[in-house]
């Protein structure tokens, strides 16, 4: 599959979430994976994927790029991910201790933070 | 139809020639009709939901035992275990388990939530892995214990091991709390 760089979506920390967010570092940029109504998918300093408040970022309105996948629902929410990633299926894995999907997963990241420099 | 079964005691030697007599009484004595109602109007029974133990009643796939009833599960919390429950159909558990909260028999509270204490710093620190419609049980989780797709978020704990996931929805309550890596109790 070709890649493009636009494809990458980074959004930057400005304001701390309510809970968690302990891996993130203000004024930091991070790179989103994943996108919904009213949150982001960040890659933390640990490179965990978790999701946070989308007021937490600049910028906070963004869509998903052309080329993520994308899925809706009838009361208008959505999911979008970033299909560099694997999706969502080897995130989930990965926090639930998948140790294939885990490596998968940090390679595929690793892979795009190296591409983003 | 009238029929001598039906009539109380003090009628049932009655003969039933004197039709007069039946007339006058009929009207405060319900009728036999043949059917489970008008059994329950001749003897009226409490028509609450509890259940009567060895009871057998009919559910999604055919007869089952009954479950205590909900003074019960109220008054010992978790003495019903949830397996019990997702045992029992696994077709269409959403619309089964929204019944069962509406008749008050689930203790929600307990459902799912197991012996695993957090910390109020866990809590704090703890990520959220999915929210909303982006968790996959959030049908189930809304028919149990209500709330809307928003209300809802599927969080673990950062840096304790082993690792804890929970959902959390509206009011802050937490469910299908479980170590990291173990079956989804929904």
């Amino acid at each position: 599959m070709i890649r493009f760089k636009e494809y990458m979506v980074f959004v930057t920390l400005v304001a701390r979430p309510e809970t968690g967010g302990t891996n993130l570092t203000l004024g930091e940029r991070y790179l989103a994976v994943g996108i919904n109504n009213d949150t982001y998918r960040v890659v933390d300093n640990e490179l965990m994927a978790f999701v946070y408040p989308r007021d937490c970022f600049s910028p906070s309105d963004l869509t998903p790029p052309a080329g993520w996948t994308l899925t809706s629902h009838p009361d208008g929410s959505y999911q979008s991910y970033d299909p560099a990633t694997g999706g969502k299926k080897v995130i989930m894995d990965m926090f639930d201790g998948d140790s294939e999907a885990t490596e998968e997963y940090l390679t595929r990241i690793r892979k795009l933070l190296a591409e983003s420099v | 139809m009238v029929t001598q079964h039906s009539l109380p005691c003090r009628l049932k030697s009655a003969s039933h020639t004197d039709t007069s007599r039946l007339r006058l009484r009929t009207p405060t004595v319900p009728a036999c009709d043949g059917t489970d109602a008008g059994d329950l109007r001749r003897h009226p029974v409490p028509q609450d939901r509890h259940h009567r133990p060895g009871t057998v009643r009919r559910g999604p796939l055919g007869p089952r035992p009954l479950r205590p009833c909900r003074c019960t599960a109220r008054g010992r919390a978790g003495e019903i275990p949830a397996s019990d429950y997702f045992a029992i159909c696994q077709n269409d558990r959403g619309a089964l388990f929204g019944k069962l909260r509406q008749l008050g028999i689930i203790p929600k509270e307990k459902l799912g939530v197991g012996t695993i204490k957090l910390t109020p710093a866990e809590v704090s620190n703890s990520g959220v892995i999915a929210g909303n419609t982006d968790i996959d049980k959030v049908d189930i989780l809304i028919a149990i214990f209500g709330g809307k797709p928003s209300d809802w978020v599927k969080k673990k704990t950062v840096g304790r091991i082993p690792e804890i996931h929970w959902y959390q929805g509206p009011g802050g309550i937490k469910v299908g709390m479980k170590v990291q890596g173990q079956h989804d109790p929904f």
